[in-house]
């Protein structure tokens, strides 16, 4: 049954929709697949075996019936867990919330059951989303399907992980400040950060909400397309979800780059950046190049601010966001406490991990009386620089094309006692999620050791159809290998 | 916000005790080095001239999402009950704050 974990989420949907092959073969192999691979990998935190395989049994007999079937037909998708699937324990990889069962979908898995897509598993994740490389899941390390001694990135390294070693077609993250797009191209995937406000959030997990956005995460353009029509557009559920949100992606290539023109900005091809990775991106800009786009050099002058302002806002909003773990109505709670009090701080210090603690304490020191205009306020002042450098440059050129990471997927161990240097690594992807603008990873090359290199493509707000026939485009040039079979 | 920005033991307790985070002793002198160092990484702000600049409230100046103030029901009421530590009936259970 290998070869139906090798299919495209579209040609799943497509044999399922016309008969061709059954949703619970697809189900059962993906299923197999997990069994047979997720020990080595860990991206899992929950495999909802019984649950996939109802699933498509349902799709299947709806077929028979002669309905018509929604547009993921029968497409197994791995969740992060920090998205709410009914009935279903969502822990975002923290001890905090063991045992919480979602009470209700996010709208967005809503929207992928209506589609007829199956659930087919929760993903590791860095605990509350807050890391890139997995190593802060309070449960287990989940690791790079190219090398076993990496990291997948993170925070949605379970998500990508699971898509890279074929345990699932398509996979959701979510993104903060690179946690699709990091994972994505430590994994050799295609990973969209959706302008903000493009996808609804009701029933994601809160970690900072000016920044957080979901997005695929798929091993082809053409497949992050499909998953982001079916999840894209306005809630009532989500007031910041936007009323033009466009609800139909294709993910075609362009025939010709023709009259396009690529910035290239000069602040991102700064020292310090691997050799390999700046000879693998300009490889890809010069391929867009030879088909006609324009490449200009360009420069976003605030971009050495964009890491201590996300530093100061993202903990800023998760110590406001996290405040909700009390041990009062979900999750776990400290025996013993003799006052209210107590009970808060027994239980939040005990529940949660050192990443999520460190950075609600950066929080709210931040906005602390005597410190919220020296910190959050001159931050939320900086990032209206930094969206104002992307508003100019777009009035120049039509995209960016940057790396996505400065290095390829370090190893285990190597940045975890460091947290300054583990913040750095999302240098590249922060700027994006300041500005709200479409992002996206997209696979450009290996290293001398074989791990996966990301080339970043950014576009402006509500550009994210444009954006994926740029990446179309470039993927069928680059000819990205697929990862097959591993050790 | 100036150049190295030191945290003093008082200092993490004080910021702890705002946020309700117990923390063991370890993590208190933990935090208050790692604490130092951030705050200097991200001193660079200080220099950053932010005069006349408005800070961001919404990034695609999306102003008021305004609809009708309308009731509506949740079908799955026992589950959010059926999620706290302790309950009693379709309470949440906390310890008793007034004496």
């Amino acid at each position: 049954m290998k070869h139906l974990t090798s299919l495209s989420a579209a040609q799943i949907a497509k044999n399922v929709s016309d008969g061709s092959l059954k949703a619970e073969e697809v189900a059962a192999a993906h299923l197999s697949r997990i069994t047979s691979e997720d020990p080595k990998v860990k991206a899992f935190i929950a495999v909802l075996e019984e649950d996939a395989l109802e699933a498509a049994r349902q799709i299947d007999s709806k077929r028979a019936q002669g309905k018509k079937l929604g547009k993921l037909a029968g497409v197994p998708i791995a969740i992060k867990d920090n998205i709410l699937v009914k009935g279903v324990e969502t822990t975002c990889a923290s001890k905090i919330l063991k045992g919480f069962k979602a009470p209700y979908d996010a709208t967005i898995i809503e929207k992928l059951k209506q589609e007829d897509a199956i659930v087919i598993g929760k993903t590791n994740l860095d605990e509350f989303a807050m890391g890139s490389s997995n190593e802060n899941s309070a449960f287990f390390k989940t690791r790079n399907p190219w090398n076993l001694d990496a990291v997948p990135g993170g925070s949605s390294g379970g998500s990508a992980a699971a898509v890279a070693a074929k345990m699932a077609p398509l996979s959701l993250g979510s993104d903060t400040g690179g946690s699709i797009r990091q994972p994505a191209a430590f994994c050799g995937l295609v990973g969209l950060k959706p302008t903000y406000g493009l996808v609804s959030r009701y029933g994601l997990i809160a970690f900072a909400s000016s920044l957080d956005q979901i997005g695929p995460m798929a091993r082809s353009v053409e497949d992050a397309a499909l998953l982001l029509s079916s999840i894209a557009g306005h809630d009532l559920k989500d007031s910041t979800s936007s009323p033009q949100a466009p609800t139909h992606f294709s993910g075609k290539p362009l025939e010709s780059a023709r009259g396009l023109r690529i910035g290239m900005p000069r602040e991102y091809f700064a020292e310090g950046l691997d050799p390999e990775i700046r000879k693998s991106v300009w490889n890809a800009v010069n391929f867009l190049k030879t088909i006609g786009a324009e490449v200009k050099d360009v420069s976003l002058p605030h971009t050495a601010y964009a890491v201590a302002t996300y530093y100061i806002i993202a903990p800023s909003e998760a110590a406001s966001n996290l405040a909700r773990f009390d041990g009062v109505r979900y999750g776990r709670r400290a025996q013993d406490a003799r006052s209210l009090s107590e009970l808060y701080e027994k239980t939040r210090g005990e529940g949660f991990g050192p990443e999520v603690k460190r950075r609600i304490m950066l929080g709210t020191y931040a906005l602390s009386s005597g410190y919220y205009d020296a910190y959050y306020n001159r931050a939320q002042k900086a990032r209206t620089l930094i969206a104002q450098d992307f508003e100019n440059v777009f009035k120049e050129v039509d995209f960016l094309a940057t790396p996505t990471t400065p290095t390829a997927a370090f190893k285990f161990g190597e940045k975890s006692s460091d947290p300054v240097a583990m913040y750095l690594s999302d240098i590249f992807t922060i700027p994006s999620n300041l500005a709200g603008n479409a992002s996206l990873s997209i696979p450009c090359g290996l290293t001398k050791e074989h791990l996966p290199i990301g080339l970043q493509l950014i576009a402006p707000a509500f550009q994210d159809e444009k954006l994926l026939a740029l990446a179309a485009t470039v993927e069928k040039a680059v000819c990205f290998p697929q990862l097959t079979g591993h050790g | 916000m100036e150049k190295s920005s030191l945290i003093t033991k008082e200092d993490v307790l004080k910021i702890a005790a705002l946020a309700k985070l117990s923390l063991s002793a370890d993590e208190v002198s933990r935090y208050q080095s790692q604490f130092t160092k951030i705050l200097d990484s991200i001193a660079e702000l200080s220099r950053l001239n932010v005069e006349n600049v408005p800070p961001t409230s919404s990034v695609l100046g999306l102003k008021n999402a305004l609809r009708e103030d309308e009731i509506a029901s949740f079908e799955n009421m026992e589950a959010l009950i059926d999620n706290a530590p302790e309950k009693d009936g379709p309470y949440f259970k906390v310890p008793k704050i007034i004496e």
